[in-house]
């Protein structure tokens, strides 16, 4: 199995630990992991601030690099939906379309393609707030948001369960939106900043000093509004405590 | 006779855009007759007490209306019935122009359906003497068999004739609003209680 | 007319945390209300699913069910006008009031009269329009529109009201018990009620097999607008139609389940024809919708006007409707309102952080955040991204140059790399700043932490080579 490995722009000038973490994960798999070096931008900025049209040279790069593997995984949930569902710039070759499909984000990775049953090498004896991101939850599927009437699943939840020690616990509004919503967060900083607040205050209230998301840049802004305001959280990408890295 | 009122072909040039439009036709889906679990007149007394209004069962529309008899003050208060075997003290004509509803304090009105549901009760202006004298009302009381209590809302549509009745309304519990901060409150402009007084034969 | 500036109007609502945080645990209330309701329905997302089928089955057979609505009403006994534009709307209420000789009006909710901004037009010609749903009149006195589209004034606090009462209504300034208040409303209310010449309604659904139109409400207003003057007048837009009576069950189990979280309205009233003594109206409206059949986000005319978007949108929970300075508002809204005015609600598209719950609590499956984006691309396609260029100013510096120069780039590859951290990082200016602590920057990239593993992992290769 070759897997393409993307680290995207934020996440390697932020938090490589959440790559690094995430790539050694991949590698005791026994799995051909090779980083695409070449990509370090999906487009999503760009279709997020409706130049999709403009992001066509970008996606057209990142099909160039990302052909002729049987997969590609990124370690973050909203990078994953953009390749995934908003690859449209580019005419929708076979090609393309292959790519859009072996799209994986960590989460789905570990629990659809590989099937991972068990992760003893991981350990972190702490009640952990699960922030499912909404890209993660409505548009990757990884577990049931609550306004839908549905069977109940979580994949985020089945993996860290495996891990050993771990108590899964969420805030009271246990999916709403943290605010980040990428270009959002500079657009309107002053109600992504509200919301983040609110999020970190109901982490807070519940007593949850450690949160995990398998989506990065919802932790990113949780995290720097938690310092900004004095709220103790530490937060970890889920790839840092499935391969047994946060301590 | 009613009539169609259209100003300079608005009707035509309506009808025009909406014959362009290329959308894909989609097909109707059947609706199914969804059915809810559980004793209807049980789920019937417990939603409606969920919107605050009363039930009190009986077993013949004869105790009801000794209960009704007994349990409202005539004294001092206008009586409005809509139903021949119980007398008010307010004639049907004085309430022949609507407005004049207003002085009602009490209404008494035949229910003709009831669902389980969620605690309605169907009415029409024929059953309540003219719609206003509910709506009017401090207390609205309805009696309702309670054989005539259906298990859900599509079971309803699917028994009732909408067509028939000018006027014709689920009334669920008394008015009610929740316009301040949400905050729920019984009784706003409609009547203030209502209470269903459900027998069984 | 100007550019509507959310962001900005939003800002002194978020800032103003003992409203804020009301609005936002009314409305958080209202849908956790509705998601334990729903849940004890076990075939509610298949009736969301038959609840759009039923709205796209009838918006493209629009026609014949106009017709067939239009035959079944004038059989029942009412008034049929159509109107296309807002202004006919008005012209022609106004011309059944004034031919009646009515002075007195007592109107139940309307988006749709919001929408053409009938009370206005006609208190310039001298008819007295009273809103008679509380949060509606609470808002006519205080000379705003609704903040909701289901509760209009849910952004003001009781202390609000009292004041507003006190000073209009003549209540006592000091006591703001919203049952109290509630009751002044009443008192009020049956004043007008007494001398009311005709009464008004918008209309939640038509019925085309019987003719009739549905209206659910809780207080009561409507119902006694409806029956007790000798004229009543209803207004719709042409995307209310449902088809069959069967039809509505489905509706009305949904409605007031995904507005209020409550399984049913107090009133779920319908209306076939006039009472004997009555005329009834029914005023037929277009006012853009038949164009917007056309359009590619045809399917914002399956909305039923329950509010369930707004009350999940996180953003429309911490700024309010009114910032949104049109009469819809919320993620509803800002799908809608560029079709109006593309230029005024150009920055309303915006005002989203694409967490997808309105898509998800949304009774007839609009697909909200599909058309949020469809309106970003059209507003940057029309040249109407101007303000997304003069945010470098304010520091966004990744979407503009993203904008500007990088599609010209050939040489992609690092771009993002550096401008977006930068833009995250840089303070001072940065409106991030203010909200966000710096992130700290890693001692390693995972790029030199690969370069790195490839050369240890190269120097065991060579050392096996040699020799031993």
């Amino acid at each position: 199995m070759k897997v393409g490995f993307f680290v995207p722009c934020y996440v390697d000038a932020l938090a490589p630990e959440a790559a690094i973490s995430s790539y050694e994960l991949l590698r005791r798999f026994d799995i051909d992991v090779e980083y695409i070096e070449q990509v370090a931008c999906c487009g999503l900025p760009l279709t997020d601030m409706g130049y999709d049209r403009k992001a066509c040279a970008m996606e057209r790069n990142l099909v160039k690099h990302f052909s002729g593997y049987d997969y590609v995984v990124i370690p973050s949930g909203i990078c994953t939906d953009q390749v995934r569902n908003h690859l449209n710039a580019v005419e929708q070759t076979p090609e393309v379309k292959h790519i859009r499909e072996t799209t994986h984000d960590i989460v789905d990775f570990l629990h659809d393609v590989l099937q991972v049953k068990s992760l003893p090498w991981a350990r972190f004896p702490h009640k952990v707030a699960l922030h499912n991101g909404c890209h993660s939850l409505r548009s990757l599927h990884q577990a049931r948001p609550t306004e839908l009437m549905i069977p109940d699943f979580s994949k985020t939840e089945a993996l860290l369960k495996m891990v050993d020690g771990l108590e899964v616990a969420y805030a009271t509004r246990r999916d709403e939106c943290c605010g980040f919503g990428g270009t959002f967060s500079v657009w309107d900083a002053s109600c992504s900043g509200q919301q983040g607040l609110d999020k970190v205050s109901d982490y807070e209230r519940n007593g949850l000093k450690y949160v995990t998301s398998a989506d990065f840049s919802c932790l990113l802004h949780q995290q720097c509004v938690a310092r900004k305001f004095g709220v103790d959280i530490k937060t970890y990408y889920i790839a840092e405590i499935l391969n047994g890295d946060a301590v | 006779m009613s009539k169609v009122i259209s100003e300079k072909f608005s009707r035509e040039r309506i009808f025009s855009r909406i014959r362009s439009s290329k959308q894909t036709p989609v097909e109707l889906p059947d609706v199914p007759l969804y059915s809810i679990p559980g004793d209807p007149v049980e789920n019937f007394i417990a939603r409606l007490e969920g919107f605050d209004g009363k039930a009190v069962r009986f077993g013949s529309r004869a105790q009801a209306l000794a209960w009704l008899l007994e349990n409202i003050d005539l004294k001092g208060r206008v009586v409005y019935s809509a139903i021949s075997d119980f007398n008010g003290n307010l004639q049907p004509e004085s309430v022949a122009d609507p407005h004049a509803a207003h002085v009602i304090d009490v209404c008494v009105a035949q229910g003709l359906m009831g669902v389980g549901e969620t605690g309605s009760v169907w009415v029409t202006d024929e059953s309540l003497g003219g719609a206003a004298c509910a709506l009017f009302s401090t207390d609205l009381y309805l009696l309702l068999d309670s054989r005539k209590v259906v298990d859900g809302i599509h079971t309803a549509y699917s028994q009732l004739d909408i067509r028939k009745a000018a006027y014709g309304s689920f009334f669920t519990g008394p008015s009610a609003t929740a316009d301040i901060e949400a905050v729920h409150i019984t009784g706003a402009q409609g009547e203030i209680s209502l209470t269903v007084l459900l027998y069984d034969k | 007319m100007s550019q509507v500036n959310q962001v900005k109007l939003g800002a002194k609502f978020i800032a103003d945390t003992p409203h804020r945080q009301s609005h936002d645990r009314c409305l958080w209330a209202a849908r956790m209300r509705r998601d334990s309701v729903a849940s004890h329905i076990p075939e509610w997302e298949e009736m969301r699913e038959l609840a759009s089928q039923i709205k796209k089955h009838t918006l493209t057979h629009l026609d014949e069910y106009l017709e067939m609505f239009e035959r079944n009403l004038l059989a029942n006994g009412v008034h049929v006008h159509w109107a296309e534009t807002a202004e006919e709307h008005n012209r022609i209420v106004y011309e059944i009031f004034r031919t009646h000789g009515v002075k007195v009006v007592t109107k139940g909710k309307s988006m749709l009269m919001d929408e053409c901004g009938m009370r206005e037009y006609l208190d310039e010609r001298g008819i007295d329009v009273y809103e008679a749903d509380l949060g509606e009149r609470i808002q006519q006195l205080d000379r705003q529109r609704p903040s909701h589209i289901v509760m209009p004034a849910i952004h003001k606090l009781r202390g609000d009201v009292a004041r507003l009462f006190a000073e209009k209504l003549g209540s006592d300034p000091d006591i703001d018990d919203p049952t109290y208040l509630n009751s002044v409303m009443r008192r009020d209310m049956r004043k007008n009620y007494i001398k009311v010449d005709a009464g008004m309604n918008g209309v939640n659904f038509g019925i085309a097999e019987t003719g009739g139109i549905v209206v659910c409400t809780n207080e009561g207003n409507a119902d006694i607008s409806a029956n007790v003057p000798p004229l009543f007048v209803a207004s719709m837009g042409i995307e209310k139609l449902i088809p069959r009576q069967s039809d509505l069950a489905l509706f009305i189990r949904l409605l007031s389940r995904s507005a209020l979280g409550l399984d049913i309205t107090q009133y779920t009233s319908h209306y076939h024809g006039p009472r004997e003594g009555q005329e009834m109206h029914l005023v037929i409206v277009d006012n853009g919708r038949s164009e917007r059949l056309c359009a590619p986000y045809w399917e914002v005319l399956k909305c039923i006007r329950c509010g369930a978007c707004m009350n999940t949108c996180p953003v429309f929970r911490r700024t309010s409707g009114l910032s949104y300075d049109a009469p819809y508002m919320g993620p509803i809204g800002i799908i809608l309102e560029p079709s109006y005015d593309l230029h005024r609600y150009a920055r309303l598209p915006y005002s989203c952080t694409h967490c997808g719950s309105c898509g998800d609590v949304c009774p007839v499956k609009m697909p909200i955040p599909e058309y949020v984006f469809y309106w970003r691309d059209t507003i940057v396609n029309s040249g109407q991204d101007e303000m997304i260029h003069r945010l470098e100013e304010d520091g966004m510096e990744l979407v503009l140059r993203s904008a500007s120069s990088l599609s010209k780039a050939e040489k992609l590859g690092l771009w993002a790399l550096r401008s977006l951290p930068q833009g995250l990082l840089k303070s001072g200016l940065n409106p991030w700043a203010k909200w966000h602590a710096n992130p700290e920057p890693p001692a390693e990239t995972f790029r030199q932490y690969y370069a790195r593993k490839r050369k240890e992992a190269r120097k065991p290769d060579s050392n096996s080579q040699t020799p031993d």
